[in-house]
């Protein structure tokens, strides 16, 4: 992969910027809002996941140790995934190969208040967008 | 199934705000369905999107709208293995790959 990071080295002009955006390495919690009110029900165990991104990470790094991009600015934000039911954000997770552990009760508890009270199961991730500058190798 | 992400436009505006897109040719590394690539593809000149998962593009490619078919497209490739053109590209964005 860090080739894949050379390849778009070469593929840039010479001023040209790289744009990362990767979740943060840590596990995303899960709300039902319903109305103005917000049941925080925990965080889902991505601790795979969070080693791949730890990985990219290390990936990217080392591209700006061998000087070919130099990074700029980053900034922080948090993606949220609102779905209206269970099923979907289970059928969402396997549709992207990603794991979904969730502790014990975490789910019927979800499903207990979205069919009681209507409202949203929002996914809440972490992200950082960097912005590399091209550097001549 | 039914779900949106990033409903408040966050990411859209971070990612605007970090890069100026305006008339820049744009290579985006695992751009899967297209998701992120419609929050800045009407400022950028150009769009190659990529990605390895022959589903996911044809996605992207169903879901690109009228107006940006132009100036948008999307190839199945793995760029390990498959040469890019050099100095084709004025910005390069990874789509929470690599």
């Amino acid at each position: 992969m860090v080739h894949a990071l050379r390849q778009i080295h070469r593929s840039l002009t010479p001023d040209g910027v790289l744009l990362d955006v990767h979740p943060q390495p840590t596990n995303s919690r899960i709300e039902v809002w319903q109305d103005r009110r917000v049941h925080d029900l925990g965080e889902v165990d991505q601790e795979e996941e969070n080693r791949e991104i730890e990985d990219a990470r290390g990936r990217l790094e080392l591209v700006v140790k061998e000087g070919l991009f130099t990074p700029e600015t980053s900034d922080y934000f948090e993606a949220g995934e609102h779905h209206d039911s269970v099923s979907s954000w289970q059928e969402h997770w396997a549709e992207e190969e990603y794991q979904l552990i969730a502790p014990a009760g975490m789910l019927e508890s979800a499903e207990r208040l979205l069919s009681s009270g209507g409202g949203e199961l929002v996914i809440r991730e972490s992200v950082r967008a960097t912005r590399l500058r091209r550097l001549e190798s | 199934m039914s779900f949106v992400i990033d409903p408040q436009g966050v990411e859209t505006r971070v990612i605007n705000d970090l890069m100026d897109f305006d008339g820049l040719r744009v290579l985006e590394v695992g751009c899967g369905d297209g998701r992120l690539t419609w929050r800045y593809a009407d400022r950028a000149s150009s769009v190659l999107g990529v990605d390895v998962n022959e589903e996911k593009i044809e996605a992207a490619k169903r879901a690109t709208p009228d107006h940006l078919r132009s100036k948008v497209r999307f190839e199945v490739m793995d760029v390990t293995r498959t040469p890019l053109p050099a100095d084709s590209f004025d910005a390069a964005v990874l789509s929470y790959s690599l």
